[in-house]
């Protein structure tokens, strides 16, 4: 009898112990449920527009285009990163898009614009950076994202349901901060003429470690022009599009990269906030676009534009979009590399 | 057989239990990786690649300290049927601790992301960008992940069962401390071993 339980709790003993490490694997891959997953995110992005295979699953139009980065060296102090060192260039290759997940949807429409960079420093290092014209996010937390696609899932008439949208935006006051941003601010007239924003905050990191918060903008040369919201549905299909490759075959188009300083308590974790005017903003250096080519493998189409993609010197914040946003943009890619 | 040892050499001793660990971790990574959206997803990123290339490079180290030294045999203390399985087992496991860093640095690679590895050193490309590529190396990744998880199991589970249900010497094989009357998984048929090698 005893020797019988004795080798009842042995075999219980073989079985916890196998169980332990079972049980953290499937933890770890989420068999549990219950948390935000990179699939539950790409998902509702693609009930939310439907599917497009071989598109990105979000700000699936684009264009791709390349040119150069000048580092001025001005914030070279800041940061050991080589691009932002004096007197680099770095190649750049990067993308123009509209935002949603349809890439034949018409270009007048209030969505975000957006403007994917990668930059290559003579030395190898690699900075990717995914970036809006707005300076804000709609929303803070990536559970937050994915009740949002949700709630703007249209419905039979292809329109949201009017309820889920308000008992959202009655639970977000942030999201109604954002919808009231984007509709008391002029839209620029070409991707050539508004400004960029990194949207989440990063650290840059000198030679002595020393870390400075930072979000960081590229602001166009070419003076500011808005469309009226009014003019947007009457536009061509294209337009934005068309113009920008007109623009370029004429002239390169000219950014310059400002970074913006943190003072302590500015918001580093919370892409919802701007930070107060007035913070101390370094012109690093200029982007320069000379060529504007269609979205095709020998340019932009196959690089996933991963806001982790950072080279030594720059580092991320705790931002939870951030780490949100490279685990959904590598969901998505993968996808597309299926379905392409 | 009587030529063949009790343990594995010191050696490869270390270099198992240190890779149990990092393959735990890397298991572990992983998966947290592809099924969450949470922090620390830069530190892991970086982390599990500089250990599957790792990894990479200890396991052909492994493979040349094990063929240049016999190995104990499981023979002597199993079924003839459950030492192949175990065997299998092992052979398994080296396999999935190649293949998994070769198709993960791979798969980022035709991906065109950049492999840095301990936080400044850029690993070559090792192919050219192509989606489809991509594609077909990460399942592959995902697969012999979960191929290195069954195996594991298994293999803790082969292991767990000698030593604890039938209490004889097959941890020991693996295990450090000495080999006396009073160590636990040791003790059994220290004796008959003993009287083997005479």
């Amino acid at each position: 009898m005893t020797i019988d339980l004795k080798s009842m709790l042995r075999a219980a003993l073989v079985c916890s112990l196998v169980g332990a490490p079972a049980l953290a694997f499937a933890f770890a891959g989420g068999v549990f449920g219950g948390r935000v997953t990179p699939t539950r995110v790409v998902d509702a992005l693609e009930r939310r527009d439907g599917i497009y295979p071989a598109a990105r699953r979000a700000h699936a139009k684009g264009t791709c285009f390349s040119g150069h980065f000048d580092s001025s060296g001005a914030s070279g102090s800041l940061t050991r990163a080589r691009a932002l060192g004096p007197g680099v260039r770095s190649l750049v290759v990067g993308r123009f898009s509209t935002g949603g997940g349809n890439p034949h949807a018409p270009d007048g429409r209030l969505v975000f614009r957006g403007m994917a960079l990668r930059l290559v420093a003579d030395n190898g290092e690699e900075w990717r950076t995914a970036m809006d014209h707005t300076p804000i996010f709609p929303v803070r937390r990536p559970e937050d994202f994915v009740a949002l696609q949700v709630a703007m899932r249209p419905g039979k008439d292809g329109k949201p349901a009017a309820n889920a949208v308000r008992d959202f935006l009655t639970q977000h006051p942030e999201t109604r901060a954002f919808n009231d941003y984007l509709k008391q601010t002029p839209i620029p007239s070409s991707f050539a003429n508004g400004t960029y924003y990194a949207i989440n905050a990063f650290y840059f990191v000198d030679v002595a470690g020393t870390r400075q918060p930072v979000r960081w903008s590229f602001v166009p040369e070419a003076p500011f022009e808005s469309i009226a919201f009014s003019e947007l549905g009457r536009k061509q299909p294209d337009f934005l599009f068309d113009e920008v490759r007109a623009r370029v075959a004429e002239a390169p188009l000219r950014y310059k990269l400002e970074v913006t300083l943190a003072e302590p308590g500015d918001a580093l974790t919370d892409a919802t906030v701007r930070w107060p005017s007035g913070r101390k903003t370094v012109t690093a250096g200029e982007l320069v676009v000379d060529r504007v080519m269609p979205e095709r493998a020998d340019g932009c189409r196959d690089l996933n534009f991963d806001p982790l993609v950072l080279p030594p010197g720059i580092e991320p914040s705790a931002d939870p979009l951030l780490a949100a946003r490279s685990a959904a943009y590598a969901a998505s890619f993968r996808r597309r590399a299926e379905g392409s | 057989m009587t030529s063949a040892p009790a343990r594995f050499r010191p050696a490869l001793r270390v270099l198992h239990w240190v890779m149990a660990v990092a393959v735990i971790f890397q298991l572990l990574a992983g998966l947290w990786l592809a099924h969450s959206v949470s922090g620390a997803r830069s530190w892991l990123l970086t982390t599990h690649q500089t250990v599957g290339f790792l990894i990479l490079l200890l396991v052909p180290l492994r493979i040349l300290l094990r063929l240049t030294r016999p190995a104990p045999s499981l023979a002597q203390h199993m079924p003839r049927l459950e030492a192949l399985a175990a065997n299998a087992a092992t052979l398994a496991l080296y396999v999935l601790m190649l293949t998994l860093p070769l198709t993960g640095l791979a798969m980022l690679s035709a991906a065109d992301y950049p492999i840095v590895l301990f936080g400044s050193v850029r690993l070559p490309d090792l192919l050219a960008k192509d989606l489809h590529t991509h594609a077909l190396l990460r399942n592959a990744h995902a697969w012999l992940a979960l191929a290195l998880m069954a195996t594991f199991l298994a293999h803790l589970a082969g292991v767990l069962q000698h030593a604890i249900v039938r209490r004889d010497r097959v941890l020991s094989m693996m295990s450090f401390g000495a080999c006396s009357e009073r160590a636990r998984f040791c003790a059994t048929d220290q004796r008959k071993q003993t009287d083997e090698l005479r």
